[in-house]
């Protein structure tokens, strides 16, 4: 896709995603591979996403695990919690890789798993999957 | 008369005769009892002769004490006795003599009359008489007083006289007359009979008889008696029977008893299991059933042989030794077991015997007891044997196991080695990636770069630079895990040590606006001995920690003297901060290896986790411990102790001032990474003087990019293998004048030293690992060569190990650096081996690119004098150009177009494959056409590979792989010509932007704060200076640095504090109203 198309697409009509990352470059790699697409929203924690995500529910969220404070499996157990946001799928993003937090990342409610380092091509075909 | 007497005297002579010659005492008495004639006998009767009793008085042998009348006539003729009479007379000796006396009275023709008296002697006859009573007398009183009841019967049977004893036997009274049958003393009628047949046989057939039977008392009771008795006469039973009968009731009680108790013992004798035997002479002369039984041979056997015959022949002289030892008195084992041979079955029977020494019937034998053990023996054996087996089975798996573990500790020591082996190999394999990521951006960073590059590789420098830290932390705790990390002994100065920490740790205080002070007193000892690379190592983890953790307030650095001994001093660091804290049971897992004081604590503070690890095991092999205080919000106090040699060489107080002012005085910011740097700073005055590190180089720290120095008519002798090393190196050097000969292994080296000449090189850098000839081999042939005795030889090296650097020494080079290799450390190890002093400190003045482009290095190809250096990774930009006929701006314009058209091109052919992959397979062609003509070599070989694969028919899956590269190097491509090409486009100059359009991007980007969209980064990144110029630096770097966080927030806040202090708040409602 063409920038100067993408520029000239309107925002809103773009679905929009919520990146929730506490690494700043993780966020900085996944809103450049979005935002031609999509409307990116960016929080650092656990904490801004759920804040984030009450006040305006996002097409879809992309979730870290190990974050301070609140870490995403947390996250993802109070965004299923509130009816507002328990519609919205929650991709996890992690480094854990074990077979068990990705059964547990599902079995909590997220729409998908994807494990870092990421794919690019991987990422958008699965976040486009989810918003289908 | 006479004639008359003669015939008369023939009478009378023949009278006379008659009269003396007869036996009797005769005597002629005249009527006045005077003895007138007296024969012999009667003279010989008294012992008188004749002459003296003619004419005595016949009373002559009267005893004086009896007179007549008392026993004698008072006269013999007018009373005479008309029978016989015993005189009891006395002789003229004075013996008394019984006599019969009879007289008888004469009268003599004369009428005279005489008494003729005859005298019997009877003394004797009366003497034997009484004695006959006496015996009689003492005979029945023998009878009567018989404890024996004794009882004398008729013919028939019936009792004619019985003793007092069998009165008594019978209870009977002396007075009670005996019944004339003697039934009722038997207890039955029955044994009357019986018993007085048997009598009645005996005695008709002459034999005595005895017996003993019951009998039954006059009160009826019963007791045993033993009767004996036989006939008066044997051969005429008409005398009587004779009988003597004994109460034995005792005696049968008693025998009774002992029949009982005998047949007790000799039940258990007979029936025991075990055998009792006693031998006395060599013979078993007792021995119970069970012997028999088990030996097999008879009594009589036993009796006339040597018991020994009984026991197995291999045994005999065994039990003999023990029997004759115990007969000796020897002391013998109480127990003991041997085995015997069954005479009848010829089994072998094992026996265990005891024996004891007795008395028997008055001699010493031995009273043995013998058990048959064959069973509990074979028990045993068996037993044993499974022991044995047991034994050996455990045995040989001991022997198993003790091999395994020697295989273990041998493969373990093995493992050891190999892990040692794999810590230097990884040492190496992970600093030589390392050394070409951090030279080459530090060489990209003195290119051309316009901004986004120079903070992309500035980034990439930063990280490479945290990486190496991390994987320094790792391997050193590897090594102290595999006990491989050595410490060194050497002679340092503390001061040194002290100056590197504030050195290394400073800046990021100081950045962080925190108080950064050191207390050392005078006292403490400088010259020290020990590792002083480790301890700095402990002292720039813990401080560095406590910057970490501490926001505000201060980080200071103590050192106090706790214990001097013996050329040893122990001293005690404290590092306390005024930081977060900890809680004790945070504490208490810090310093376990990958822990920190609670997992979220990594994500917000970073780190491996090892530090403190590490920190500890140093402070461990330093002979110190390290412990900490810490409250939670207050801060923590972390100290250790360690023990150092001192050297004599102590400097004075007054020497260390001098050096201190003057290193003050030409004081710059030490080094980033620890290296000597000659720089002291004292303890009295650090303790003064907060470190103040200047601004310029905190930003610098570790990622400051050094000034080349300037070195003059300097040749070096680069030796390196590694291509990606020798251009690092080679063109670090370059840029600091010097020139570099390159030789690709040691071989080549010492070539090009043999012919060159000891003068021709100033130094060399030595590789150690290299094909063909390694560093050490190269520097022991040049030092054998005198000429190169003394060229300085510097090893170049990824082995950071101690015993590495130690090898480098023994091998005879000079120094050593470690890679990858700091430029800074770089130029000063050149400084030092040189002589050259002119360091000259890197002119700011200078534009690196000019000097890059001086220097001729950077291979970017100058065409049609535009200012753009053209290098993209994955583009063969000389190709490309030439295809473009040479035409950088065609050529830009290409790549532009390519960008924009064909930037998703993996994408659009992933997405065909799924519908039409004729489709895929075009587009996969035409990108490769496309690249082929810009240059993009891996761009076209990927596409060509996709264009094969589709064609061949392989399913999306298998091609993902190359799709996915293509995709990632289309991206990195387009990414690079957009960057390139897009500048001029989309960043316009930001000084040229007018008041009026920053202030509407600012109410944009904070419109895009508010809203949380990633967007505002992208604004930030376009005008950003522009923005910037609207606020004060402070305030717009917090807003930036708190935006690049992507924490909107804080930026936001910031942002519209920034702006009402510069009064232009009132655009961001405005604004966004509109």
């Amino acid at each position: 896709m063409n920038k100067a198309v993408s520029k000239a697409m309107s925002n809103d009509s773009k679905p929009t995603i919520l990146v929730v990352d506490d690494t700043p470059d993780n966020v900085m790699v996944l809103s450049a591979l979005l935002r031609d697409q999509y409307k990116v929203k960016v929080a650092a924690n656990g904490l801004k996403a759920l804040e984030l995500a009450a006040a305006q529910p996002p097409d879809l969220i992309l979730l870290d695990v190990m974050m301070p404070e609140l870490d995403g499996y947390e996250t993802c157990r109070r965004l299923k919690a509130a009816p507002s946001t328990a519609g919205v799928p929650v991709i996890f993003l992690t480094s854990r890789t074990e077979p068990e937090d990705e059964e547990f990342g599902l079995l909590i409610g997220a729409a998908d798993y994807i494990t870092k380092p990421i794919n690019p091509a991987d990422v958008l075909e699965r976040v486009a999957k989810q918003l289908k | 008369m006479i004639h008359q007497t003669t015939t008369a005297q023939e009478n009378s002579e023949l009278l006379s005769a008659a009269f003396d010659a007869t036996g009797n005492g005769m005597c002629f008495i005249d009527e006045a009892g005077i003895v007138v004639r007296a024969n012999r006998s009667f003279c010989d009767m008294l012992g008188y002769s004749a002459g003296d009793l003619i004419g005595a008085p016949w009373t002559i042998a009267v005893p004086p004490d009896r007179t007549a009348g008392s026993g004698f006539p008072r006269s013999l003729f007018s009373d005479p006795p008309s029978v016989a009479e015993e005189w009891h007379l006395r002789r003229k000796d004075g013996a008394l003599l019984t006599a019969l006396a009879s007289i008888r009275i004469i009268t003599l023709s004369s009428g005279l009359r005489r008494a003729l008296v005859f005298l019997t002697d009877i003394t004797e006859r009366n003497r034997l008489a009484d004695q006959l009573r006496q015996n009689l007398d003492q005979r029945e009183t023998i009878l009567q007083s018989s404890m024996v009841g004794m009882v004398f019967l008729n013919e028939a049977g019936r009792p004619l006289w019985a003793n007092r004893a069998m009165y008594k036997l019978f209870g009977l009274r002396q007075t009670d007359t005996l019944e004339a049958s003697l039934e009722c003393f038997y207890p039955s009628r029955e044994a009357y009979l019986k018993t007085g047949a048997a009598v009645s046989a005996a005695i008709a057939s002459g034999q005595a008889f005895e017996d003993e039977f019951q009998m039954r008392r006059k009160d009826g009771t019963l007791f045993w008696v033993y009767l004996a008795g036989h006939a008066v006469n044997p051969a005429d039973p008409s005398h009587g029977t004779l009988w003597v009968l004994m109460d034995i009731t005792k005696r049968r009680q008693l025998e009774e008893d002992l029949n009982k108790s005998e047949e007790r013992y000799r039940q258990v004798v007979n029936h025991v299991t075990e055998c009792i035997f006693v031998v006395q002479d060599a013979r078993i002369a007792f021995g119970n059933p069970r012997l028999w039984e088990l030996t097999g041979f008879t009594p009589e056997q036993l009796a006339t042989h040597p018991f020994i015959i009984a026991i197995h022949p291999d045994d005999r002289q065994f039990v003999l030794d023990h029997h004759t030892r115990r007969l000796h008195g020897e002391q013998v084992e109480q127990y003991y077991q041997f085995r015997v041979v069954n005479a009848l079955t010829g089994n072998i029977i094992w026996v265990q015997l005891a024996a004891v020494q007795i008395e028997w019937e008055g001699r010493p034998a031995t009273l043995s007891f013998m058990t048959d053990v064959t069973e509990r023996k074979r028990l045993e054996d068996s037993l044993r044997e499974n022991i044995a087996e047991r034994i050996r089975l455990e045995t040989l798996q001991i022997q198993a196991e003790l091999k395994e573990s020697e295989l273990a500790r041998q493969h373990a020591e093995d493992t050891t080695r190999a892990k040692s082996m794999f810590l230097a190999n990884m040492s190496h394999e992970i600093r030589t990636p390392m050394n070409a990521i951090i030279g080459m951006t530090h060489l990209a960073l003195l290119t051309h770069l316009d901004p986004k590059q120079r903070d992309y590789i500035d980034k990439i420098r930063s990280a490479g630079i945290s990486l190496l830290g991390i994987i320094n932390d790792i391997l050193d705790f590897s090594k102290i895990e595999a006990g491989k990390l050595d410490m060194e002994r050497t002679s340092f100065d503390l001061d040194d040590v002290l100056a590197n920490v504030s050195a290394v740790t400073g800046a990021k205080a100081h950045e962080k606006g925190l108080e950064y002070r050191f207390q050392v007193p005078p006292d403490i000892p400088r010259a020290l001995v020990g590792d002083p690379l480790r301890l700095g190592q402990v002292l720039i983890n813990l401080v560095n920690n406590a910057i970490k953790f501490t926001e505000r307030g201060e980080v200071a650095l103590s050192c106090h003297r706790n214990d001097v001994s013996a050329g040893r001093v122990q001293l005690q660091f404290s590092i306390r901060d005024t930081g977060i804290g900890m809680h004790p049971e945070q504490t208490s897992r810090l310093f376990r290896a990958f822990s920190q004081a609670d997992g979220s604590t990594t994500r917000r503070y970073g780190g491996t986790g090892l530090g403190l690890s590490i920190a500890k095991r140093l402070v461990e092999l330093m002979g110190g411990s390290i412990w900490l205080d810490s409250m939670p919000g207050i801060g923590t106090t972390i100290r250790f102790t360690a023990w150092f040699g001192i050297t004599d060489a102590q400097k004075t107080l007054h020497e260390r001032r001098h050096v201190a002012t003057e290193s003050i005085n030409r004081a710059r910011p030490p080094a980033a990474i620890a290296h000597r740097s000659g720089h002291s700073l004292p303890a009295e005055h650090m303790s003064a003087l907060p470190v103040e590190i200047p601004r310029s180089s905190v930003d610098e720290e570790a990622l400051r990019i050094s000034r080349p120095p300037r070195f003059r008519n300097i040749a070096v002798l680069l030796v390196e293998d590694n291509e990606v090393n020798q251009q690092i190196a080679t063109e670090l050097m370059q840029s600091a004048g010097i020139h570099v000969d390159l030789a690709e292994n040691g071989r080549a080296a010492i070539d090009i030293l043999m012919q060159a000449g000891p003068d021709r090189y100033a130094m060399v850098f030595m590789d150690v690992q290299m094909p063909e000839m390694d560093g050490h081999e190269a520097t022991r042939r040049l030092r054998a060569d005198d000429r190169f005795a003394d060229l300085p030889i510097v090893a170049m090296t990824a082995h950071a190990l101690v015993e590495e650097r130690q090898r480098c020494f023994d091998s005879g080079m000079n120094d050593h650096l470690a890679k990858p290799v700091h430029p800074d450390a770089l130029y000063q190890s050149i400084a030092r081996w040189c002589g050259q002093p002119d360091i000259v400190e890197a002119s700011d003045a200078e534009d690196p690119v000019t000097r890059t482009e001086n220097t001729g290095s950077a291979g970017i190809p100058q065409s049609s004098g535009a200012v753009i250096s053209l290098a993209i990774e994955g583009l063969d930009v000389q190709s490309g150009l030439m295809r473009a006929m040479g035409s950088m701006d065609f050529y830009l314009d290409m790549l532009k177009r390519f960008s924009n058209g064909q930037r998703r091109m993996a994408q659009a052919i992933h997405e065909a494959l799924e519908q039409d992959r004729k489709i895929a397979e075009r587009l996969a062609h035409s990108l490769k056409g496309s690249a082929s003509l810009l240059g993009a070599g891996q761009v076209q070989q990927l596409s060509g590979k996709l264009e094969t694969d589709i064609r061949h028919g392989l399913v999306p899956e298998a091609l993902a792989t190359t799709l996915f590269q293509l995709d990632a190097q289309m991206q990195r491509l387009c990414d690079a010509i957009d960057d390139i090409v897009s500048i001029p486009a989309d960043n316009p100059p930001q000084q040229d932007i007018d008041p009026e359009e920053a202030l509407r991007r600012l109410a944009e980007f904070a419109i895009l704060l508010e809203a949380f969209d990633s967007e505002a980064i992208a604004l930030l990144d376009k005008y950003g200076a522009a923005m910037a110029s609207l606020l004060d630096a402070q305030s717009w770097a917090t807003v930036e640095q708190s935006a690049r966080r992507y924490d909107f927030d804080a930026a936001r806040a910031a942002l519209m504090q920034a702006a009402r202090r510069t009064g232009i708040d009132a655009i961001f409602s405005t604004r966004r109203e509109t």
